[in-house]
């Protein structure tokens, strides 16, 4: 890989891991985008374990869109443990999901979620929540350096 | 042009004319010479030069040359000839100028003026007319003849012509005509004269020309009678006639010599000519002088002075009318008399004197002297006698001019008189006087001043401000009424003078000021009156009169005195605050002032009994005041007589009464108000009873009683025995508040409330009309309160006129209030107490359960229920037995029934309240469980025993059959419990499911055909696009019901959380919301105040945004979206909210299908939609324990209406 990674997306649908990615490539943001399909990947991913023993742990993407409904480990699971780690305890998080539910919300948040970005149906609605957040994370905002 | 320009060109030209035309004339007999007589143009010149000015020569010029061409002459000697004719009447008219003519030929001198100047002037005609004419070889042999003939024909032109021209005024032509009968006779006898003289006579042998002088005297006749004008008409007819006969050959001049002729012919014209004016002169100077004699003779006797003239020897020669008149004596008394003056015995004889020498002829005499009449009586004679002297300066004789100066000798003598009558009277007056000038000088004091001040005359007169009698520290004072009066303002001046010795003395200082024409002051006159002494008798009469007034003043009984006329001379303070007129006010007034028109009769007959001195002396009687209030008044008169015992007047003690009475009267209404109070009458009655006896009490007061309602708002109608129906209609019923007229303030405000007049008063802005209906001015109301100061109601008492409370009257109104306050309070407890009693009666009648007193061990009284349940048809079969009668011997548990029964009695009547079960018996045998309760009650000093005894043998059974249903029961709710904790369990997590799975599918369509429709539109057609489109749309729809079914189902999950909702902000601010999301629509909104909610605030949000929203997505269609929020009041007073608007509405056959989830009654291409809206409205308002239903016509719009009952769920 040669440019830094950039952002990190974990969604089972495949169909809505596409429709992601063309938004997000739309605005010109999935330069240096990783995909993984469930929660286990996801942490594997970012704790280089499993099958990404040996991926550069300092590679750390941006931003992870994290969906919450995912099979094996959850999103509100993968969060917590996100967050429960020293290495990744301020890694930008952007929950997605179909979901309205308060709760998740609530829980999300508890858990330290940095966004909640609740998935429309409606294209337009979802492109531009995703390529907004997206715009948000990797161009304007500023990161403590993880060092 | 100018004006005067035209008037010269004009005259110019008519005088070229004349000129031409009587030159041509003069011309005609002497044709083919250039000779004539009588040249007339000449004449004619001069005489329009003299009158019109030389300015008009050319007309003279032109009418020359005119003349000249006639004749045929060349143009040379014509223009010399035209010159000369024109220089000749301008020198002469220049020499007429410059010597004083005056062409009114009243003078000799003026016709020997024009003849000679005119004689000059036509020399230059003539030597023109010579040399101009030999010249041209057209002249006579004889030069000189010639010459000759010229001047002498031209100077008689300017005679005859001239005066007729300059003499030609209109007054000399009206003398002509007054005499036109004469004046026609003589034109006659001109004509025949002439014709005979110059046309029938022939000189044969030269002496015939003597019958020429016969027209001499036509010339005379003329001059005499007909002025200058006659005697110009007559030297130009006869010098005319003359010349034309003698050139054509004919009479007495004609010679055969022509130089001789022509000599003898001007002789002739001359002498004519001469003879005429000069006659015609002296006639002219006769005429004058006879009228200048006219008018003095005329003067001399109209004038109102005596005019005499005498001779040397002091006869009388002449004596006017005013003489006569004056005198008395006529004319015929003093011709030829000495008789200037007639002096009689008061004639001052040195006067005389000196008149008697004048008439000597010593000087003269100018003086008045007293004169007497031809009747004796006397007149003062302003008299002048002096000499008069003849032309030469000798004395010829005497005029003496008098003039009765009677009246103004008299004036003179009554002013003397009177100045000096003021003077002694001034200088007698006992006050000072004193006169300054306009300076402030001093110019005169009179002897009492002098004596005042102890300055002398003379040491005053002269004196500028500060005088020496002004004290040295009142100047300024002093010295400001001096500038008063110098400015014309006379008003007495009360001051402080000082006396020469230094003692200073009080005076009253009176200016007045003369004035002269003008009105300027020439003289300021001044009384000084000293007053000392009148303030020391004021000082000792003041206090005197202090002394006295100070028990009139402050006596608080009344004094009152009156005249003979019953009027009012004295009214103290007391008088003023019992009948409220100040003593100004009264003074000069009618005792009626203060007296009821009933009462007149009555006061006047003690008034004539009190004149009669036979009584009257004590009267109590009602008075009314200066407020219009009748009071009660005890009166003490007395007769005030005078020294010579007569009665001069009245003087009376009035004592107010009023309070005394009122407080007797409220006295009396208090007991007789207590007294109806404890009878058996209803509240209604007793109040109104109250009020009727107030009214007696308080003469015209209507008095009223408002009670307040059990809610405390309104005001129910108490008793108002004298208002009108319909007021007390209105009033009834009203809701208290801050405004609300004064009953209703007053019992908002829990206060008394004195409105003076409700025209005015802000309070009964409301309430005007009705009180203006009423005739109700005043209304002063006051809160009745009871037990802790609640308000009961009010008591209030009305006027027919504006009219504010005394203290007494409030102090009257509280009592009233609280009297009010025992009726109300006592009736009330009364109706209280009677109706507890029905209550308890009912209660213990209609009782489920038997209910008994026990007295000791035995019944003493039961209800219906208690025979009932033992098997009794009377009370009799109870009353008087003991309770163990009812039972059987032995209890269930084995006891004795009496012994346990007794056991109990003794138990409850030692304070327990017992309760236990019992088994009874009925009278029939046959036995109940009874569950009985048993406790002591005191009813008046006794000690009872209550019992209440219960069937239970129902109980009993049903309750064994519950114990099994019970345990039944419970069972089948664990069951269930867990059945429904699961369903639940399952529910939710099925809808957390379709929130995420359903939306992800539908996600994928939407973004798939989306990025199809994007990335791939070239290979669509239009067919397919639109394909796509639907394919999206429908995602999308899909999405939105899952969203609303979620939210629907969620509703039932979610907790409630009430709270007080503001029901009409939230509406404006959902539809605020709404209708901004709608532009380019026109919606209106009209909302009414709605009454706030009890509920969970975001379900009630939503219940008012699908309403909304569904009125303004209904409405669309319309022009103007019109939405009604409102609410009203439903039967059970909850609140109905409702929403109306004008949209499409729907048909009521399908209205029960409106609330449920997918139902729509609309086509999605109308309205759009998922149709979950009104289930989720319904579901929430279910929630909340409300109803919520909808009333609509198709295109008429729909109405959604809902409840929140305060309590939910």
């Amino acid at each position: 890989m040669n440019k830094p990674l950039e952002i990190l997306l974990v969604e089972d649908t495949p169909h809505d891991a596409e429709l992601a990615i063309h938004a997000l490539k739309e605005r010109d943001l999935a330069n240096s985008l990783q995909h993984v399909i469930d929660g286990q990947a996801a942490l594997d991913f970012l704790f280089c374990t499993g099958s990404y023993q040996g991926r550069n742990p300092h590679d750390q993407p941006k931003v992870v869109f994290l969906d919450l409904k995912l099979p094996k480990v959850d999103g509100i699971e993968v969060l917590r443990r996100l967050r429960a780690d020293e290495r990744t305890r301020l890694l930008p998080i952007v929950l997605l999901t179909s979901s309205r539910e308060e709760r998740d919300v609530k829980a999300a948040y508890d858990l330290g979620a940095n966004s909640f970005i609740v998935k429309p149906v409606d294209f337009e609605g979802f492109s531009d929540a995703i390529g907004s957040v997206g715009q948000y994370w990797l161009r304007l905002n500023e990161t403590p350096s993880r060092k | 042009m100018t004006n005067r320009t035209m008037q010269t060109a004009a005259r110019i030209l008519m005088l070229g004319l004349a000129y031409f035309i009587t030159g041509r004339l003069v011309l005609l007999p002497a044709s083919g010479s250039h000779i004539t007589l009588v040249w007339l143009p000449a004449g004619l010149a001069v005489a329009a030069l003299l009158r019109w000015g030389p300015a008009c020569w050319p007309g003279v010029t032109l009418g020359a040359i005119a003349a000249g061409f006639s004749t045929g002459m060349a143009l040379e000697p014509n223009l010399g000839i035209a010159a000369g004719n024109t220089a000749g009447p301008l020198l002469a008219a220049w020499l007429l100028r410059r010597i004083g003519f005056h062409p009114a030929f009243d003078r000799k001198r003026d016709i020997v003026l024009l003849a000679t100047a005119g004689a000059l002037g036509m020399l230059i005609c003539a030597t023109a007319r010579v040399v101009m004419l030999g010249s041209v070889a057209a002249l006579p042999d004889d030069r000189l003849t010639a010459w000759l003939f010229w001047w002498a024909g031209d100077t008689m032109g300017v005679i005859a012509v001239a005066p007729l021209l300059l003499a030609s005024t209109r007054d000399e032509w009206r003398s002509v005509a007054v005499r036109r009968g004469e004046f026609l006779s003589w034109l006659c006898t001109v004509a025949l004269v002439m014709f005979w003289v110059f046309f029938l006579s022939r000189d044969r042998d030269g002496r015939a020309w003597t019958p020429g002088f016969v027209s001499l005297p036509i010339v005379a006749w003329a001059a005499l009678r007909f002025g200058a004008i006659g005697t110009s008409l007559a030297v130009i007819v006869i010098s005319v006639g003359a010349a034309y006969a003698t050139v054509t050959g004919r009479g007495p001049l004609h010679r055969p010599d022509a130089h001789e002729e022509v000599l003898l012919l001007w002789l002739f014209m001359v002498t004519s000519a001469v003879l005429g004016w000069l006659i015609s002169a002296l006639q002219a100077a006769k005429t004058k002088a006879t009228g200048f004699q006219h008018l003095l003779e005329g003067a001399l006797r109209d004038v109102s002075l005596g005019v005499l003239l005498g001779d040397l020897d002091r006869k009388i020669t002449y004596a006017n009318a005013g003489f006569t008149r004056l005198t008395g004596y006529r004319e015929a008394d003093l011709l030829g008399k000495v008789g200037f003056i007639h002096p009689g015995p008061e004639t001052n004889p040195a006067t005389m004197e000196k008149v008697g020498a004048a008439l000597n002829g010593d000087g003269c005499f100018e003086g008045e002297i007293l004169d007497y009449r031809k009747d004796g009586t006397s007149f003062w004679n302003a008299l002048l006698i002096t000499p008069v002297h003849n032309d030469h300066g000798e004395k010829t004789g005497l005029l003496a001019i008098q003039r009765d100066v009677s009246e103004r000798r008299q004036a003179e003598l009554a002013r003397n008189d009177s100045v000096k009558l003021a003077r002694s009277l001034i200088d007698s007056m006992q006050d000072g006087f004193v006169v300054l000038n306009p300076d402030g000088l001093q110019t005169n004091a009179n002897p009492a001043f002098c004596k005042m001040t102890g300055f002398s005359k003379e040491e005053l007169i002269g004196q500028r401000p500060p005088y020496p009698y002004w004290p040295p520290e009142g100047q300024e004072r002093m010295q400001a009424a001096l500038s008063a009066m110098m400015r014309g303002d006379f008003k007495p001046f009360e001051g402080t003078f000082m006396r020469k010795n230094g003692e200073h003395f009080p005076a009253i200082f009176t200016p007045s000021g003369v004035s002269n024409r003008e009105g300027r002051f020439v003289n300021f006159l001044a009384t000084v009156q000293d007053i000392t002494e009148r303030k020391r008798e004021e000082e000792v009469r003041m206090l005197a009169d202090q002394k006295l007034r100070l028990h009139f003043d402050r006596t608080p009984i009344g004094v009152i005195e009156w005249d003979l006329e019953f009027r009012v001379t004295r009214w103290n303070p007391a008088a003023e605050k019992i009948f409220g007129y100040t003593a100004q006010e009264a003074a000069g007034q009618h005792a009626s002032l203060i007296v009821a028109e009933k009462l007149r009769d009555y006061v006047d007959a003690i008034w004539q009994a009190l004149l009669a001195r036979s009584g009257g002396g004590r009267s109590p009687n009602e008075n009314i005041t200066k407020d219009g209030r009748t009071i009660f008044c005890e009166w003490f008169n007395t007769q005030l007589i005078d020294e010579r015992g007569k009665v001069v007047g009245v003087a009376s003690l009035v004592m107010d009464l009023t309070e005394r009475k009122q407080a007797q009267r409220m006295l009396t209404w208090e007991k007789s108000a207590l007294e109806m109070i404890s009878t058996e009458a209803s509240l209604h009655d007793v109040l109104d009873g109250l009020m009727r006896g107030l009214e007696d009490q308080l003469p015209s007061a209507l008095c009223s009683i408002l009670l307040l309602d059990d809610d405390g708002i309104h005001l129910r109608h108490g008793a108002a025995p004298s208002l009108a129906e319909a007021y007390v209609r209105a009033i009834d019923g009203v809701a208290i508040g801050p405004t609300v007229g004064s009953c209703g303030t007053a019992a908002y405000e829990e206060e008394q409330v004195i409105v003076a007049d409700t025209e005015s008063h802000r309070l009964w802005e409301d309430y005007r009309g009705l009180a203006r209906e009423h005739g109700l001015r005043a209304c002063w109301s006051t809160p009745i309160r009871g037990d802790h100061g609640t308000v009961l109601g009010t008591f209030a008492i009305y006027y027919r006129e504006p009219r504010e409370p005394v203290p007494a009257e409030l102090e009257l109104i509280a009592r009233v209030a609280h009297i009010t306050r025992i009726a109300i309070e006592r009736k009330r407890a009364e109706a209280a107490t009677r109706e507890s009693e029905e209550k308890f009666h009912a209660i213990f009648e209609n009782a489920s359960d038997a209910i008994f007193l026990l007295q000791g061990e035995r019944f003493i009284d039961c209800n219906i229920r208690t025979l009932e349940m033992f098997g009794c048809q009377t009370r009799d079969q109870i009353v008087g037995h003991p309770p163990y009668e009812f039972s059987p011997p032995l209890q269930p548990d084995g006891r004795d029934s009496r012994e346990s029964a007794l056991e109990k009695i003794e138990a409850a009547l030692g304070g327990r309240r017992l309760s236990f079960e019992w088994t009874h018996r009925k009278l029939d045998g046959s036995t109940f469980p009874a569950e009985v309760s048993l406790n002591a009650v005191e009813i008046q000093g006794g000690k009872f025993l209550q019992a209440f005894v219960r069937d239970i043998s129902r109980r009993k059974r049903a309750e064994e059959q519950i114990q099994a249903l019970n345990a039944d029961l419970e069972r089948r709710v664990e069951e269930r419990t867990s059945d429904l904790l699961s369903a639940n369990r399952e529910l939710e997590s099925f809808s957390y499911s379709v929130s995420h799975d359903l939306r992800t599918p539908l996600r994928a369509v939407d973004g798939f055909s989306r990025i199809l429709a994007k990335n791939y539109a070239e290979s669509f057609d239009d067919e397919g696009r639109r394909l796509l489109g639907h394919i999206r749309s429908g995602a999308q729809r899909m999405g939105q019901l899952i969203d609303d079914l979620l939210a629907f189902s969620k509703l039932g999950r979610l907790p409630l959380a009430p709270s007080t909702i503001d029901m009409g902000s939230m509406a404006q601010g959902v539809f605020d919301e709404l209708a901004g999301l709608e532009s380019g629509r026109k919606l209106h909104l009209d909302l009414h105040p709605l009454p706030a909610a009890q509920g969970t605030l975001s379900m009630v949000r939503q219940v008012w945004v699908n309403l909304i929203g569904n009125a303004i997505k209904f409405t669309k269609e319309r022009a103007v979206g019109e939405i009604e929020i409102g609410a009203r009041s439903g039967g059970d007073g909850t609140p109905i909210y409702y929403v109306r608007d004008n949209g499409a509405g729907f048909d009521m056959r399908y209205a029960a299908k409106l609330f449920g989830v997918f139902q729509r009654l609309h086509a999605m291409t109308e309205f759009e939609g998922t149709g979950v809206g009104l289930a989720l409205v319904q579901r929430i308002v279910q929630r909340h324990g409300g109803r919520i239903w909808a009333e609509a016509e198709l295109q008429r719009g729909a109405t959604f209406s809902f409840t929140l009952p305060s309590t939910p769920e």
